[in-house]
């Protein structure tokens, strides 16, 4: 086709009266020629946009897998003691059958206080007030038999002393009351959580109803009013007994556990004691993982993240699994978890807000804060 | 693929020439009354010709009355090919009638005593 040009308009004239080509397409599309290559150029930043997001998004992933929490949707409370400072020292169990105090930092033994402890291994239990520990015992008396003793060492190391028979121990935060598990030696009968006043003496008792049901987990609420226990029923072939935790008013009017209040725990979550007055914590094995939360004790309902192990956390103590396996400081924001049952134990210090935890010592199976 | 119809060896400037060949198009009827025209710069890509280059050319469809530039819509089309070579015959006129001592106005008069 010959040029046209603007100063050529009969020609332009022409052109228009013959009309458009219909033979085919028209090689001198100009207008299709460009609205096809912006078409292309379209499709090619389209292209171009999905491959980076896929990138990006691949990038994130790997990022995330490697180490760094899952972004929760549930917030973080302003509450948290952001500023508390780290308690120096914590009290272990070890598994070679030692309670020692060791450093909160690296694990480092500071004093031994108990040695050959429990050696037929029972539930690795202790607790720590401001001028003793407590601990679980479980020793063969002298006739052979294993006998459930709770065992009490001051923290500036010292004779021992036998100040019950029973398990669990756990001191009140405020130091004036101990609660423990009555001792499962004894008669067949139902089990029972009893809460010694330490100033008097006087020991008031908690009765289940039915001596098949196994009681552990005691956490006291940081008002030393409140006392959470775990409840196992009985197992049963093919089964695996599904514990329930429960809060029992120490000062209330009813001596028996069956007046307390169920943690309504949606499943999954197991409960891991308290942390704060007004919260719990509990333990969600997922895939990939082990993630602590925070747990509003009336309803159950999880209201924080709390920290995140990238290993699935093993136990060998029961069915629950966090039988003294978290720890809170008195402040809410440094946490224990005992990673017990694949070999040795290994100690985990979580702090609240913090993305990974530190790994404390590989040769604990519990531990409790000194306060 | 377009078969490119700018020569740079003719005398004609580029820019003319780039106005021809978008006046041809809107002739054969590949955009309507109304119709959005491609990109400047894809028709440049085409052409081989600079952007800058086939604006100009607009320019020049714009003061035809054949094409209309407006904000959002990037360039349409108004006109028709034969309202566009009137306009192009009543310039070439216009500038006969200044060299001949006439004003556009005188120019006007003539053409309503005329009609």
């Amino acid at each position: 086709m010959a040029s046209v040009t603007a100063d050529n308009p009969v020609t332009l004239l022409q052109v228009q009266a013959s009309g458009p080509s219909t033979a085919g397409p028209d090689p001198q599309a100009l207008f299709e020629e460009a609205r096809r290559r912006r078409r292309r150029r379209q499709w090619w930043i389209c292209l171009i946009s999905a491959g980076v997001l896929m990138v990006t998004t691949v990038a994130v992933a790997v990022v995330w897998s490697s180490g760094q929490p899952p972004r929760s949707s549930i917030k973080s409370s302003s509450t948290d003691s952001a500023t508390s400072p780290l308690p120096a020292e914590m009290v272990v169990w070890t598994d070679h059958f030692q309670v020692e105090v060791v450093s909160s930092r690296d694990g480092h033994r500071i004093r031994t206080l108990a040695s050959s402890v429990a050696e037929n291994r029972g539930n690795p239990t202790l607790s720590a007030s401001r001028s003793h520990i407590v601990y679980f015992d479980n020793a063969f008396n002298q006739a052979g038999v294993p006998s459930e003793r709770i065992m009490s060492v001051p923290l500036s190391g010292g004779s021992l002393t036998a100040v019950a028979r029973g398990r669990n121990p756990a001191v009140s935060p405020n130091g004036l009351f101990l609660a423990y598990i009555s001792d499962s030696d004894l008669a067949f009968t139902a089990q029972a959580i009893l809460v010694r006043d330490l100033r008097t003496g006087s020991t008031r008792q908690f009765v289940g109803q039915s001596p098949e049901v196994d009681l552990r987990s005691l956490s006291w609420s940081p008002d030393s009013r409140s006392l959470s226990f775990t409840a196992v029923p009985p197992w049963q072939p093919g089964q695996t007994p599904k514990a329930v935790s429960w809060i029992l008013d120490t000062q209330g009017p009813s001596n028996l556990l069956s007046a307390s209040r169920p943690i309504p725990l949606r499943s999954g979550i197991t409960w891991a004691g308290y942390r704060t007055s007004t919260q719990g914590m509990g333990v969600v094995n997922q895939q990939g993982g082990t993630e602590l939360v925070g747990l509003d004790p009336r309803t159950g309902r999880v209201v924080k993240h709390l920290g995140l192990l990238r290993e699935t956390l093993a136990t060998a103590n029961g069915y629950d699994g966090t039988e003294g396996t978290v720890v809170s400081d008195p402040s809410g924001r440094y946490l224990i978890l005992a990673a017990n049952g694949t070999g040795s134990g290994r100690l985990y210090r979580f702090t609240v807000g913090a993305a990974v935890p530190a790994r404390v010592t590989d040769r604990v199976l519990r531990a409790a804060w000194v306060p | 693929m377009f078969d490119v119809n700018i020569d740079r060896s003719e005398p004609t400037p580029l820019h003319d020439q780039v106005a021809s060949e978008i006046r041809r198009a809107i002739a054969e009827g590949e955009a309507g009354p109304r119709e959005r025209l491609p990109l400047a710069k894809d028709l440049a890509a085409i052409l081989g010709v600079n952007k800058n280059t086939v604006l100009r050319a607009m320019h020049i469809l714009r003061d035809e009355g054949l094409v209309e530039f407006s904000r959002g819509r990037g360039i349409t089309v108004t006109g028709t090919p034969e309202r566009g070579v009137v306009v192009t015959r009543v310039r070439d006129m216009i500038e006969f009638a200044r060299r001949q001592g006439y004003r556009p106005d005188e120019v006007i008069q003539m053409i309503e005593s005329l009609g």
